[in-house]
């Protein structure tokens, strides 16, 4: 049931907002996540992989919302040359998304924040001492006053402009993405293969991820200033039938993902932006679990500490965006330029790239040996890729 | 004005994050464009990735 006041609501019960939930509750607090679904978990519009270290970090594993685990990744070239590199250091898995959200909601329950499902925040009729929200709830409209916001609502980022802070992507960082849920196809188990061509899917990839036997999902994304000729949905059905031919389609889903340096200003009187809807996603990969809980647990601790000493202030806030810009901004904005740098790279090049490490072992295989043949005309890059990938 | 076809729409809210105007608002099981704020940019067009969404010419927000 809705209260008419709350300490904080959390706008979006996704990871970022349900992560934001766990770490902000205590008994004497009034915390609630408003999810627009029916239920928390759907839908998922998500490829499901996740680095066990960001897990670990920052949230928690339990074997019931692990679909796969992976260790191993294939690159594919336009011409079908395939390089395969092991990554033992840095294993990740395919996440049972609605699960593990399902999992993340019983946690923050537990510590007492209250989920509430089919509550629609539509707005916010005034911003003063206690912002009133608009919800819709129950068939009804209601005024639920809250001191402090989370706006974790995911890529539409509707409610922290209300705040004054500007979500909007250009066009030129935004990508759309297809994928599908297929199964009767053969893929290695603990494998994520990649495709990279710019006739199927020109400033993106292909990617799919194993989901048990026989099963993956499979998905599409397009930088969004490319060739226009076909849609998202429309290439991933061609390569479907080319790659898949045999495959069923379990499920289809749409997303948009954010493939920006991210924002400049997280925070507001009475707001932070968590997640998706503060473009916090690796703009090289598309990923944005790992970060999503980042964002969710820090957001969660600084709003909790806010309202205990009774300051939810933009200037108490920005805490908050000092945390992002220490531990998080400096490599997304590498990411960033590789993800420009890349690019910029031909079918041509990739798969030069390809036939150079096509007949390697998987074990002699690194990122940091292909992103420096990759990109051996922008020297000035290789200093980004070594500091991303050993954090030095 | 931007005409949505509802039976291509996945609701997956990818045109909202390119409004300049923060004109889309996504529900559970649709979406809606406030013709008095958009500024029909063609951005939401452009991005969708199942084409549900069409600008139509005969209309402008001017003659709305």
């Amino acid at each position: 049931m809705l209260k008419d006041k709350y300490d904080i609501v959390i706008v979006g019960g996704g990871p970022a907002g349900l992560n934001a939930a766990f770490y902000a509750a205590q008994d004497n607090l009034d915390v609630a996540v408003m999810e627009r679904s029916r239920e928390i978990g759907i839908p998922i519009r998500c490829a499901e992989a996740v680095s066990k270290n960001a897990l670990e970090e920052y949230s928690f594993i339990d074997d019931n919302f692990i679909s796969t685990l992976i260790n191993n990744v294939h690159f594919i070239a336009p011409n079908n040359d395939l390089v395969e590199m092991k990554m033992d250091a840095q294993v990740g898995y395919i996440l049972d998304r609605r699960e593990y959200e399902q999992t993340l909601a019983k946690k923050a329950a537990e510590k007492s924040a209250t989920i509430c499902t089919r509550a629609h925040v539509r707005g916010v009729q005034q911003i003063s001492s206690a912002p009133k929200l608009i919800v819709d709830y129950a068939g009804q409209q209601k005024i639920v006053e809250t001191k402090l916001l989370i706006a974790a609502d995911g890529i539409e980022s509707n409610i922290a402009p209300e705040f004054g802070i500007k979500t909007t992507l250009s066009m030129k960082n935004a990508e759309a993405c297809y994928q599908m849920k297929l199964t009767n196809l053969e893929i290695p188990e603990n494998t994520l293969k990649f495709w990279f061509t710019n006739d199927i899917a020109p400033g993106g990839y292909i990617w799919a991820f194993p989901k048990g036997p026989h099963t993956a999902n499979v998905g599409l994304g397009k930088g969004s200033k490319s060739d226009n000729s076909e849609n998202t949905k429309q290439r991933l059905e061609r390569f479907v039938k080319r790659q898949y031919p045999k495959s069923s389609i379990l499920n289809t889903s749409a997303g948009g993902v954010s493939v920006s340096r991210g924002l400049d200003e997280l925070v507001a009187d009475h707001c932070l932006v968590a997640g998706d809807a503060a473009r916090m996603i690796n703009p090289l990969t598309g990923g944005g679990i790992a970060t999503a809980l980042w964002s969710g647990k820090k957001a969660g601790l600084i709003a909790k500490q806010a309202i205990l000493d009774n300051n939810p202030s933009e200037k108490f806030l920005k805490k908050y965006e000092k945390a992002w810009k220490k531990e998080k901004d400096k490599d997304l904005k590498r990411l960033f330029r590789l993800k420009e740098a890349l690019n910029k790279l031909t079918d041509e090049d990739f798969n030069q790239l390809a036939a150079k490490y096509k007949d390697k072992s998987p074990e002699d295989v690194t990122l940091t040996k292909l992103f420096t043949s990759a990109l051996k005309n922008k020297p000035g890059l290789i200093s980004d890729v070594v500091k991303l990938l050993t954090g030095v | 004005m931007i005409d949505i076809n509802y039976n291509l729409c996945d609701v997956c809210g990818t045109c909202a994050s390119v409004c300049p105007v923060n004109a889309i608002e996504i529900f559970e099981k649709y979406i809606t464009i406030n013709n008095e704020t958009c500024t029909l940019c063609r951005n939401c067009v452009e991005i969708c990735p199942v084409e549900a969404l069409t600008l139509t010419e005969e209309t402008t927000n001017v003659e709305r």
